[in-house]
């Protein structure tokens, strides 16, 4: 009898030895399921910033353009405002002009200096020559520089 | 359904030790009875 108790107890052994090994495999197989858990909560942590890193270069992009494009609109406008007065400029000139003109005109007729048929030929002539350089030059504004100026 | 994982692999094997042991043990017992009754069966041929 002996032997058989001998057989038994390595049976025991073997059958504990069996349980241990049990309980460290499934304690192994539960850290490996740990871990691949925490890598997938990272590896979807790391998906969702770099979808969110996308949406916020994409909004940084987008205010980078519309602020170069307000910035453009304003220097255009500016330049245009600047062509326009410009234009009001000469056109205030040329309109002196024509008042200086007519002044000059009824002051000699009326001084008195204009006494011959010949006198008032030639400040008829003055008066027509001057009246024609500034129509001139108002067409001139009117066109080429209201032209030049750009629209929006 | 057969095991995938390296887990469920070493629970079958686990589980084929077990019953081994299992018979084992039934066969130690059986022999105790024969050296008790003095009787013997018959070689079935296991060794």
């Amino acid at each position: 009898m002996a032997d058989l108790e001998k057989l038994e107890r390595t049976i025991d052994r073997l059958a504990q030895a069996t349980d241990e090994n049990r309980k460290e495999i499934r304690a192994a197989n539960e850290a490996a399921e740990t871990r691949e858990k925490a890598q997938a909560l990272r590896d979807q942590r790391h998906s969702r910033r770099g979808f969110w890193n996308r949406v916020l270069v994409v909004i940084a992009l987008v205010g980078l353009v519309a602020d170069l494009g307000i910035s453009v609109v304003f220097w255009r406008q500016h330049v245009q405002q600047d062509c326009l007065n410009g234009i009001r400029a000469r056109s205030a000139v040329v309109a002196q002009s024509d008042r200086d003109n007519v002044t000059n005109l009824i002051i000699s007729i009326g001084s008195g200096k204009i006494r011959t048929e010949a006198q008032f030929q030639k400040a008829l002539r003055d008066f027509t020559s001057v009246a024609e350089a500034n129509n001139a030059q108002r067409l001139e504004i009117g066109t080429a520089d209201a032209n030049a100026c750009p629209l929006f | 359904m057969a095991p995938e994982t390296n887990f469920e692999v070493a629970t079958v094997l686990l589980d084929e030790v077990d019953a081994a042991l299992i018979e084992l043990r039934e066969a130690i017992a059986e022999l105790r009875r024969e050296r008790e009754t003095g009787e013997e069966t018959p070689d079935d041929g296991r060794s």
